[in-house]
């Protein structure tokens, strides 16, 4: 039968010595050796650009090394493209999804499979029971001829998984797989992992996520700025020292990784004193509803309230409506149903607020809708804000006095380097999130909506991040922090709800909640809670 | 003439003037398809009706025309794939400089070669397979339907629709037009695949410019009159598939089709003159949302930088 | 700059070799005919080239593509044409200005059709833009035959008043066509600059350019600013009809605008989209079209056109090498590309929809 053939084969002893890698001024990988054995899960660890990914990618062919080697059963061998890699058994998921959304399953693994190139057409009946088959082995429900643009995040990355294993690969790299699932799809990917493991192949997991590591992984490689600093396997695996390695010199930071986070705590005093007055909320939502194109549902009957200083955080994994909840709860998209209320005013279907009584929003993906690459820092602090910057006289500007205003903001806020005239592009990510926030906090308004703050930002800059929204809300400001990282929501909000399939549940303060029933509901086994007060 | 004949006549006519169109319209599909986008149809369609003309009046044989035609259309295709696959310059500007250099080269050449301000000597189409005598009310219809060009454009648009659809390489070329990453990280060159969809274009268009040469009988001076534009609005509201365009470009001719008809009565001739322009505005006005773009169209990839 | 000079001059002497001519000859050429006569005349095209530069390069700075300057210039000129021969007896002191602004008002108004298309609807502005170059060509042709033109001739009345050639000033241009409409277009650039760079509206127009859904986001409607792109664009192209109708032939004919919108295309590229490099790279194109004509015995004088679109190639694929990484016609980083000219398609719907107001 195909299928034994496909993947059955033992895997390859895969080193990879030296490598180095730069990417302009940056050096990537820094002479970093790695072996990786047949058979085991060998874990890539390491903070946000350390250089996992780029290590893997070299492998996988997508990159071309600078210097060093690879060698496969021991024979050095040149792997200019995926082509190759492919041919050689080995395979890639990457974070972001290399699959073609308009395109079938079917279509999408049967793209560039032995046999299958050239003029000759696809065999689309007998790919499809070949698939059935697969899938079927492995116990992923998945129909052959779905569009991929209608699964949910966890089938597409199985349909990924699926187009490796249908092309044979036994040398499996997974990039940040997990940052996509919430707790019970990541159980139940871990399996998946272990079967490929006790069938004979290689998985190479890329994480920054220790809890996993510590469950799954044979060997543990760290690397720390591109080079590797430690390596770690079996009975050895210890969390703290696992750390060490990650942070360096910077000591046991907080890990962001799920630890115990004490969910016990009392709620602040002043959201007890706001709530208790009876005080008005800052913000309202009572039963909104958007709808996409083609009448799609995208939020249904959203019903939420904010009071001031006070933190509500919404949980939840990507693409369950986070983007459109952030939008419509700024005031930047039309609802069709209900009524929302800002800071006083009421807006029902079809209205949006002015623009001064908009809340401050930090939108979830920073290069693509937050900065604008190429304009510099003082322009990008200016965005928005052209009818409060103080230096406008009716309208005009010099250069010299937008710099002198944005100057001491961008310092303020711990943007490096402190240089307004840089572009907005030339930043690491984290630093670009914290001119984010500068510029949506220094907006003067009293609400802010934080979509995913912290996603892919280093670990000082996340901290500063929550410190700055801490003492945003100690000023008396109202927070609705909308994050898939739980661990997060749990160490910044008073009041916690979960976002699913566009519906949010009923929120709970914090001290009331259930860590395990949160993951649950983020995956939507629990039922939709009570409605709403 | 009775209504049959009228008909018939009709029919031909919009047959012979869609042709142009529906070849670049294809040529377009299959270049936007893969990632490119081809402004330069218009460019192509101009240098493959002089190269025709040029072809013919050398040998003495249209079909050497039409070959030569295939040659001029591939070649400007070509360049326009260096400039955009390999120098990842912007496909807009390259498509109109393309364009430029078009209008440039063949008023050049028909000055020089033919001295000429405005058209060539005469051409002689290639022979049809099936003639019919001159009173039978079906002769113009069999007329277009035995030119070897006709059918060899019906052909080809045939092809590049089971090409697209059923074979591995278009469902390769699609993911390049869609997601590059995609058909990079499954073991395929995105640049041979997009060069595949240029060159391709430059094929059907050039053909396209040969139809439209043997239709006049000479080169007129900038004879492409603006086609591989329209050609462009026919294949979105095609919705970037290769019979949906070919059936946009029926619509455009049709349309065409009336304007002359009308115009030998008393509507001025200006005003109808700017019919199919108007119509591809209002069309497109009323196709928005109906109709995506591949989704990588018109970026450069490059894999050193992709995330 | 320097690089498409350089480009210019290489590719040049490339198609003088490949046509069996010596660049040697050329050069000579030039220097022997080229005298204050063909300046003046390089000056004078590159007034017009900087006018329908302006036109493109301020829409690319708002991230639309403008290939209608030359529709633009054409109804711009037709409306000064009219206004100037129509308000034919009062004094120049009123007559010129009025006629001025027929000109910017015509061109805005031709302008504002794509803008408006592409707010409202979403279309792509370049099928709009070209389809609207032909039907204002057509539609100037049928305007001119059926209604404006003298009779028995394919002109319109004079106008009223005009502006002065330069070479009452500057003796040594004589006969050539350059006239004060130089002046207005400098100022132009001036004031582009000045709008772009140090204005909230321009600021927030470049904005909307290199980020629209960032823009967006952060409260800039994007609909307004590329109306705005457009009409400044389409104003800018219009006041074309003040270097042909006002100070050379104090008329209006049908097809004096060819190809000057195409140029304009290059002429701003080669400026890098920035209005105080518009008048050099005018001037470049310029110069090229002169020396076309002075050496025509040698060299076709078609091939301008050919060198001008080898030269836009070489300068953009230049460009894209100058900056690695990949950075897009205005400095965009690819793929992760939120900002800069779209190519064509169907559009996502109208810009405004679901947005603020």
């Amino acid at each position: 039968m195909a299928l034994a053939t496909r993947g059955g084969a033992r895997a390859p002893e895969v080193r990879l010595e030296r490598i180095t890698k730069r990417f302009g001024a940056t050096l990537a990988n820094d002479e970093a050796s790695v072996r990786l054995e047949p058979g085991t899960i060998h874990a890539l660890v390491g903070e946000n650009g350390a250089g996992k990914s780029t290590l893997m990618r070299i492998l996988y062919g997508l990159l071309h090394a600078d210097c060093g080697r690879i060698l496969i059963d021991g024979v050095e061998t040149p792997i200019l493209s995926p082509a190759q890699a492919l041919a050689r058994g080995i395979g890639m998921i990457h974070q972001h999804f290399m699959l073609v959304p308009v395109m079938t399953v079917l279509e999408n693994i049967a793209l560039g499979a032995e046999g299958l190139r050239g003029l000759r057409a696809l065999p689309r009946a007998r790919l499809a029971r070949e698939l059935a088959e697969l899938f079927g082995h492995y116990g992923f429900d998945i129909d052959p001829q779905a569009h991929v643009a209608d699964l949910g995040v966890g089938e597409r990355q199985r349909v990924e998984i699926g187009r490796l294993l249908f092309r044979g690969a036994r040398l499996l790299i997974c990039d940040e797989p997990t940052a996509v699932l919430a707790p019970p799809e990541v159980r139940a990917f871990l399996t998946i992992l272990r079967r490929f493991r006790d069938e004979g192949r290689t998985v190479v997991l890329i994480t920054h996520k220790l809890g996993e590591v510590l469950e799954v992984a044979d060997r543990v490689t760290v690397l720390r700025g591109g080079r590797v600093v430690g390596e770690m396997e079996g009975a050895e695996l210890d969390r703290d020292a696992l750390v060490r390695l990650i942070m360096g010199d910077a000591g046991a930071a907080p890990s962001r990784t799920a630890a115990a986070v004490p969910i016990g705590a009392a709620p602040s005093r002043q959201v007890q004193r706001a709530a208790n007055r009876g005080e008005q909320p800052m913000l309202a939502a009572r039963e909104l509803t958007v709808r996409g194109a083609g009448g799609r549902v995208l939020l249904e009957r959203v019903s939420c309230a904010v009071h001031a200083g006070e933190i509500l955080g919404v949980a939840g994994v990507s693409g369950n409506g986070q983007g459109e909840l952030s939008a419509v709860l700024a005031g930047r998209l039309r609802f069709d149903e209900g009524t929302l209320q800002l800071g006083g005013c009421h807006y029902s279907a079809g209205q949006l607020p002015d623009a001064w009584q908009r809340p401050a929003l930090i939108p979830e993906d920073r290069s693509s809708e937050g900065l604008i690459g190429p304009l510099r820092l003082w322009e990008n602090l200016l965005l928005g804000r052209t009818q409060e910057a103080p230096f406008l006289r009716r309208g005009w500007y010099t250069h010299r006095a937008a710099r002198a205003w944005a100057r001491p903001q961008i310092d303020r806020f711990s943007v490096t380097p402190c240089d307004e005239t840089l572009t907005a592009d030339a930043l690491s990510g984290g630093n670009q999130q914290k001119l984010l926030c500068a510029r949506e906090l220094l907006r003067g308004r009293r609400l802010l909506i934080a979509n995913q703050p912290t996603r892919g930002i280093d670990i000082t800059s996340t901290a500063f991040v929550h410190t700055v929204l801490r003492d945003f809300r100690a000023t008396g400001g109202s927070v609705i922090l909308i994050s898939a990282d739980l661990d997060e929501i749990l160490a910044l909000a008073d009041q916690v709800a979960v976002l699913y399939r566009g519906r949010l549940g009923a929120a709970a303060p914090r001290a009331d909640l259930d860590v395990e029933a949160l993951g649950r509901a983020m995956v939507g086994l629990v039922a939709a809670r009570r409605s709403s007060g | 003439m009775s209504l049959v004949a009228v008909a018939v006549s009709v029919i031909a006519q919009t047959l012979r003037i869609s042709v142009p169109y529906a070849l670049a319209a294809c040529g377009g599909v299959l270049s936007e398809r893969s990632g490119v986008v081809n402004i330069a149809l218009e460019g192509i369609l101009l240098n493959g009706a002089f190269c025709t003309v040029v072809g013919t009046i050398a040998t003495g044989s249209p079909l050497a025309g039409i070959a030569c035609a295939v040659v001029g259309g591939l070649l400007t295709a070509a360049l326009h794939a260096v400039v955009t696959i390999h120098g990842r310059a912007d496909q807009i500007v390259s498509g109109l400089a393309i364009n430029i250099m078009a209008y440039g080269l063949t008023r050049g050449g028909l000055r020089v070669l033919f001295r000429s301000a405005s058209n060539s000597p005469r051409i002689e189409s290639p022979d049809k397979l099936w003639g019919a005598g001159a009173t039978d009310p079906a002769g113009p219809l069999l007329a277009v339907l035995g030119d070897p060009l006709f059918l060899l454009a019906v052909a080809l648009i045939l092809a590049a629709l089971w090409f697209l659809g059923r074979s591995g390489t278009g469902l390769a070329l699609r993911t390049a037009g869609e997601h590059p990453e995609a058909a990079h990280s499954a073991g395929f060159s995105v640049a041979r695949l997009r060069w595949i969809g240029v060159l391709a274009s430059g094929l059907l268009a050039g053909l396209g410019g040969a139809w439209l040469a043997f239709e006049q009988h000479s080169f007129t001076d900038q004879m492409s009159g603006g086609r591989g534009y329209i050609a462009l609005a026919a294949m979105i509201v095609g919705k970037w598939h290769p019979l949906g365009a070919a059936a946009a470009c029926l619509l455009f001719g049709a349309a065409e089709t009336a304007q002359i008809r009308l115009q030998a009565g008393q509507a001025p001739t200006q005003l109808l003159q700017m019919l199919p322009f108007a119509l591809t505005i209002l069309v497109l006005v009323f196709w928005v949302g109906r109709s995506v773009a591949p989704a990588a169209v018109g970026k450069p990839y490059d894999p050193e930088h992709a995330e | 700059m320097g690089s498409a000079l350089a480009v210019a001059v290489v590719l040049a002497a490339l198609i003088a070799v490949l046509l069996g001519v010596s660049p040697a000859a050329l050069v000579a050429t030039l220097g022997a005919r080229f005298g204050p006569y063909a300046w003046g005349q390089v000056l004078f095209r590159a007034t017009f080239l900087t006018f329908t530069g302006l036109a493109v390069a301020l829409a690319f700075q708002a991230g639309l593509f403008n290939i209608g300057a030359e529709g633009q210039a054409v109804v711009g000129s037709l409306a000064c044409a009219v206004v100037g021969a129509g308000l034919a007896p009062l004094p120049g002191v009123i007559l010129l200005p009025a006629a001025v602004a027929a000109a910017l008002a015509g061109g805005a108004a031709w302008g504002l059709l794509p803008g408006w298309l592409k707010a409202r609807f979403g279309t792509h502005e370049v099928i709009n833009t070209i389809m609207l170059n032909f039907i204002a060509l057509a539609g100037s042709n049928f305007l001119m035959t059926r209604y404006l033109a003298l009779p028995e001739t394919v002109r319109t009345a004079d106008v009223g008043a005009s502006l002065p050639r330069l070479d009452n000033l500057v003796p040594g241009l004589h006969g050539s066509a350059v006239n004060a409409s130089l002046w207005l277009a400098l100022a132009a650039v001036l004031l582009a600059h000045a709008f772009l760079h140090h204005t909230a509206a321009g600021f927030k127009l470049r904005a909307v350019g290199r980020g629209l859904i960032q823009a967006r986001t952060a409260g800039i409607e994007p609909g307004r600013r590329i109306m705005l792109a457009f009409a400044l664009a389409g104003g800018a192209a219009g006041l074309v009809g003040t270097n042909f109708v006002l100070g050379y032939k104090h008329y209006y004919e049908d097809g004096f605008t060819g190809g000057i919108g195409f140029l304009g295309i290059a002429v701003a590229l080669v400026a890098r989209n920035e209005p105080l490099g518009i008048f050099p790279a005018a001037l470049l194109f310029g110069f090229l079209a002169e020396a076309g004509l002075v050496v025509n015995t040698l060299l076709p004088r078609e091939m301008v056109d050919v060198l001008t679109g080898a030269i836009l190639l070489a300068f953009i694929v230049a460009e894209r090498l100058r900056r690695r990484g990949g950075r897009d016609l205005l400095g965009g980083r690819r793929p992760n590309r939120a900002g800069g000219p779209e190519p064509p398609g169907a559009g996502a719907g109208p810009v405004l929809r679901g947005a603020a107001p």
